[in-house]
């Protein structure tokens, strides 16, 4: 054994939309999504079975979905917010997502970011976007086995499986 | 050799588990459990190294990271110079060698240096070698190499360093009484504890004292409050992890040295407390005589901690030193760990009677208002001679020990590096900790309270208090009794040597400083103990001056006839102890130092011979894509050709992309460009130059507006993070008004610029749904289209002169979009063109590079892009400033084009350009080569540059000075191709 207990794996695009507007956009698009937003940085909820929102400060929010979905759902969201100042973009595109799992998951990601990620801290269900490695992330707990996913800028991707595998010591 | 100083019983040490280990070219055995130094004492090894300048023999001092002699050279996998010899646990295989010795510790050629000490004192360096003035170097390597300490790993080591972010409620750092009951305290109430020790083994002092609590042995409770520390979940316990640093916002560094996982040789952890407990204990000082560096002199603390942790006697007959009350207790603890103490020197005439009583009792004769002057002895100390009473009768007494307790230095380290200021306390004769200034506390020795039962309560209490802050409710931790500890009664004496002695009292082993050297600063006017320190070296070594930084500040207030308060101490700064160069790197090597962003079409480049480099926000491009045997500069004049004769190919995904979105979008870019935004329809594109405050050129490109509502900004690919910051910025703090948001999208989408006459033929050949013929689609058109059945934005923009499109596509479809270009311009012999024939090309038209033309004090007219500044706008960023510089007059560097009357002659860039007056001689610098090429399109070589009033000096003969000579060429326009711009708006 030369390495931590831990596997990284890397998992298809997410249809994903960048949400900036004021409270009455935002007000508004809840009420498309049938959800209400979340207002803490790094509150994450499930908007569906296979959707979600994450709130990144007060006027900007990630909305996760199945890959594909999201164009229809953008369409929806402009014509709800048609009136208000937003700025909705497709950003599917512009993230790969890596899920580090295994028993000692914890301990290599404590290598790449400076966040608390003590599961009392940061159990299933958080997530941050903060530094990772010598780039930026958007890490989530997904499970407490435990299971992290790293959401990183397309261009780099290769960079940060890179970096988590010699973190891993694989 | 046979373990002759090794007790045959006691210590922690496992003696059914022997180790075979490699000292100095010979082999010794130790056990399980042992330091180098413990195991170098058992098997009588007195001389372990040399002193730095004088090369004086030296023999182990301490029994922990104070240690001032004992630093080693690790040889094998263990390859490490400056080991401490007392805390580095003895492993089968281990081979270590002394430094600073040569041939070796036992002979040492320079120690010759020694007899010359008396020429070569502190000083002697800044006021010898400064003739001749040029010759400091060839000094400077000959006195490291006299001086050196170790030698660096010359292969990689085995094992990684690795580095780990940590977050606690309560970090205690010291697991003596005072640290582990703190931890006790907080960890009951259910807070995460971080408790990290230097040592191998918990306890601290308990481990080399025959100590109680309760009636009980100290060792008991020691056993059951680690049983309950380890059961517990919310508490982490590091052995062998130092506390280097303590940096702002309760941060600290904490190197631990073997982790658990073997394949990582050491991690530091950077860990954030929400409280702190320094329970790192104090350390023992000696006392100034002539020769009080001989081996066998060591602290009377560290003696106890040989004999009763590791079962070794540091010596057979003992004499003991002191000047304070726990020199009795060692004294006569040294006598029950069977070691013959013949003498306690005492400073003091009326140490507690009590004390006096006891140590008679063991058959030690205790000698007070007595002063050791001089040790005897050279590999090893013999004897020493004291002086007694106000007569000062002499007396000299045999021994092969000299065990020295000249007080305690509260460990203040951390609680310096935190910010906090220290305060001298008369009653231990030390420096102690002030007022806390982060959420830290300092408990037990290292708060000035040397007795375990203020160790045990003060630390109890301070766990629960740091719980309590942190939000949990404190358990309850059952006071302890221990039996009395007198105080220390310390008689503050700095310097015993006598006046004139011919021998040196050390005050700095480390850096061979004697207390002579002290005297001799203060004569030459150093009155400051910074001075002082950096003139003599004192206090500066790799111990940092753990037990002689107080001796330090005592001589000095004693020979200014001062209180040492009144001195103060030196500033402490991490690292507490050496962090090797390896463990401050941490694992990042190779391509993991800087993020490397790739785009879709990077493995591509990667397999067809492209040269890649980092060109801007760490996207790393094809500077030139190479075929076989050929040279970077074929390489880059062949893709020239091919753009401006048939077809290139480039890659421009890293340029930066920002979607702006918002009612007063037009308002935003009115005042972030200098040009006017106000009638840009839907599908049209706008040039645009952006400036700082200061009118200095920010960055220049095209945004197009999409729709109705949203623009799309293109920056270039090294500017993107800092034109989005600038905005940011602006938005934020100056406008947040404006009802604008900037959303970044670089990586949503891969684009690919076809370029060159063939540019439009292929994409129709590869497929479009759209008409992108001239009149359809002009130049800075910009629509969304289907190319090769993709979804594309296709825009009509140029960096290189010529007709050229670039297509959009979403990230995952870059290099199928790639490849579909790629395969429909093989007719036209497609050519895949780098960022240095980019260079070429936008040289050859012209084209400004706000960071090579803008080179950092340019503005916008400066480059001749004047007619890009709105006169009709009332204000824009950095307008001001333009109209300053255009007021204020005087002569500006102008960009201008050179063509070099040698026109295979390539102006270098930054070579600077010249021009002669009347008469002749002196050569006027009027600006620099900003850029050149050797253009293949015009056969010669071309170059742009800013000169001063440039625009004023076209048609005249520059002069160009190089490396290799000097070159001319004419100034001229800097359009070289198509000044009419009819290629790329064909």
């Amino acid at each position: 054994m030369s390495g931590y207990n831990a596997k990284l794996d890397a998992i298809p695009r997410k249809g994903m939309l960048d949400l900036r507007g004021d409270a009455e956009a935002v007000r508004l698009c809840g009420e498309t999504l049938g959800c209400r937003f979340p207002e803490e940085a790094n509150a994450k909820i499930a908007v569906s079975d296979h959707s979600a929102l994450i709130c990144l400060s007060d006027d900007h929010w990630i909305f996760e979905t199945a890959d594909g979905l999201q164009v229809e759902i953008l369409q929806q969201l402009e014509l709800a917010a048609a009136d208000q100042f937003h700025s909705f973009c497709d950003v599917s595109d512009m993230y790969a997502h890596l899920v580090l799992s295994g028993p000692e998951a914890i301990e290599v990601l404590a290598q790449c970011v400076a966040i608390d990620i003590h599961p009392r801290v940061f159990g299933p269900g958080s997530t941050a976007r903060c530094a990772f490695a010598d780039t930026v992330a958007q890490v989530s707990c997904l499970d407490s086995s435990p299971a992290y996913e790293i959401s990183v800028l397309s261009s780099y991707e290769r960079y940060s499986i890179d970096w988590l595998l010699m973190a891993i010591g694989s | 050799m046979t373990e002759e100083f090794r007790n045959p019983s006691g210590g922690r040490i496992q003696r059914g588990c022997p180790i075979s280990f490699q000292f100095n070219g010979r082999r010794y055995t130790g056990f399980l459990g042992d330091t180098l130094a413990s195991a170098l004492i058992a098997n009588g090894v007195s001389v372990v190294g040399r002193s730095q300048k004088y090369h004086r023999p030296r023999g182990i001092m301490s029994a922990g990271l104070e240690e001032t002699n004992a630093f080693v050279q690790l040889a094998g996998n263990d390859d490490e110079p400056n080991r401490l010899a007392t805390t580095l646990p003895i492993h089968d295989g281990l081979v270590a060698h002394s430094v600073n010795a040569t041939p070796n510790a036992d002979f040492d050629v320079a120690s010759l240096l020694g007899f010359f000490h008396r020429f070569i004192p502190a000083g002697f360096y800044y006021k010898t070698f400064m003739w001749p003035r040029d010759k400091w170097d060839w000094y400077g390597r000959r006195i490291r190499k006299i001086a050196g300490w170790g030698t660096a790993p010359a292969k990689p080591e085995g094992g990684r360093y690795e580095h780990r972010n940590h977050h606690c409620d309560v970090l205690v750092v010291g697991a003596g009484p005072a640290g582990l009951s703190a931890a006790l305290g907080a960890g009951r109430s259910g807070a995460r504890v971080l408790l990290v020790d230097s040592d191998s083994e918990a306890g601290g002092k308990l481990l080399s004292d025959n100590l109680t609590i309760n009636s009980r042995p100290a060792l008991e409770w020691l056993d059951n409050t680690l049983t309950e520390l380890d059961l517990m979940p919310n508490v982490i316990r590091l052995s062998r992890a130092t506390a280097t640093g303590y940096f702002t916002d309760n941060y600290l560094t904490v190197l631990e040295e073997c982790p658990d996982k073997p394949w990582v040789r050491e991690r530091l952890w950077k860990v954030r407390a929400k409280r702190v407990i320094l329970a790192t204990g104090a350390i023992e000082r000696t006392l100034l005589f002539a020769n009080n560096d001989r081996p066998g002199i060591m602290l009377a603390s560290a003696a106890m901690t040989y004999c009763l942790r590791y079962g070794t006697r540091p010596g057979n007959t003992a004499v003991v030193f002191t000047n304070n009350n726990s020199g009795y207790r060692h004294a006569i603890g040294l006598v029950k760990a069977g070691v013959a103490v013949t003498a306690l020197i005492d400073t003091r005439k009326d140490a507690d009677s009590k004390l006096r009583g006891d140590a008679a009792d063991s058959g030690i004769e205790v000698i007070a208002d007595a002063r050791v002057i001089s040790a005897k002895g050279r590999r090893r100390v013999s004897g020493v001679s004291i002086s007694v009473g106000k007569d000062q009768s002499r007396r000299r007494i045999r021994c092969d020990l000299l065990a020295v307790s000249g007080g305690w230095n509260p460990a203040i380290h951390l609680y310096s590096q935190s910010g906090g200021k220290p305060i001298y306390s008369e009653r231990i004769a030390s420096f102690v900790p002030g007022e806390s200034v982060q959420n830290e506390r300092s408990v037990g020795a290292c708060s000035g309270d040397l007795t375990l039962q203020s160790a045990l309560a003060q630390g109890a209490e301070a766990g629960r208090e740091a719980s309590r802050l942190c939000g949990f409710t404190g358990a309850d931790v059952a006071t302890l009794d221990c039996e009395h500890e007198p105080d220390p009664c310390v008689d503050p004496v700095w310097d015993c040597s006598l006046p004139g002695s011919q021998s040196s009292a050390f005050i700095d082993f480390n850096n061979d400083v004697t207390s002579a050297d002290i005297r001799l600063a203060m004569r030459e006017g150093y009155r400051s103990v910074e001075l002082v320190k950096r003139y003599t070296t004192a206090g500066m070594g790799i111990d940092q001056g753990k037990s002689s930084s107080v001796s330090i500040v005592g001589l000095i207030a004693e020979i200014a006839d001062v209180e040492p308060g009144s001195v103060g101490t030196t500033t402490y700064r991490p690292a507490y102890t050496p962090v090797s160069f390896g463990a401050m790197a941490g694992p990042i090597k190779g391509r993991l130092i800087v993020p490397w962003r790739r785009t879709p079409m990077t493995d591509w480049f990667l397999d067809n011979g492209g040269h890649l480099d980092e060109t801007g926000a760490q996207f790393r491009r094809p500077l030139f894509i190479a075929k076989a045997n050929e040279s970077a500069s074929e390489a880059v004049q062949r893709e020239g050709l091919a753009v401006r004769n048939q077809l290139g190919i480039y890659d421009s995904t890293p340029l930066g992309k920002i979607i702006i979105q918002g009612p007063d979008t037009v308002a935003f870019l009115n005042r972030v460009y200098s040009n006017n935004w106000d009638k840009l329809p839907v599908g049209r594109g706008k040039f645009g130059f952006m400036l700082y405050e200061d009118g200095r050129l920010l960055d220049d490109g095209v945004t197009m507006r999409i729709s109705d509502t949203q623009y799309l900004m293109s920056n270039s690919a090294g500017m993107a993070d800092v034109v989005l910051d600038h905005l940011e910025r602006l938005l934020h703090i100056h406008w947040p008004d404006l009802k604008v948001y900037l959303t970044p999208v670089t990586d949503q989408w891969a684009v690919v610029c076809v370029c060159g006459p063939q540019s439009r033929r292929v994409l129709h050949d590869a497929g479009i749904d759209i008409d992108i013929s001239g009149e359809a689609f002009k130049f800075l058109d910009t629509r969304l289209c289907t190319v090769a059945g993709l979804p594309a934005r296709i825009s009509r923009v140029t960096y290189t002169g010529e007709l050229s499109f670039e297509v959009a596509v979403a990230t995952r479809h870059g290099l199928t979009l790639w490849n579909a270009l790629i395969a429909a311009g093989q007719k036209f012999d497609i050519t895949p063109v780098g960022s240095d024939t980019s260079m070429l090309l936008r040289t050859e038209k012209g084209f400004i590079a706000a960071g090579l033309e803008g080179d950092g004090y340019a503005d916008i007219y400066d480059v001749g892009m004047g007619w890009l500044v709105s006169e009709k706008k009332a204000d824009f960023v950095g307008k001001r400033s333009l109209e300053k510089n255009r007021r204020s007059g005087g002569k500006r560097p102008e960009v201008v084009g050179l063509l070099p009357h040698d026109r295979n002659f390539v102006p270098p860039k930054g070579a600077p350009v010249v021009e002669y007056g009347d008469d002749q001689d002196e050569p006027r610098q009027m600006g620099m080569v900003t850029i050149g090429f050797y253009s293949p399109n015009l056969g010669g070589s071309i170059a742009l540059a800013q000169l001063r009033d440039g625009r004023s000096c076209l048609g005249q003969t520059a002069t160009i000075f190089t490396n290799a000579g000097v070159e001319t060429a004419s100034i001229c326009e800097p359009v070289f191709i198509d000044p009419d711009g009819e290629r790329m708006r064909g």
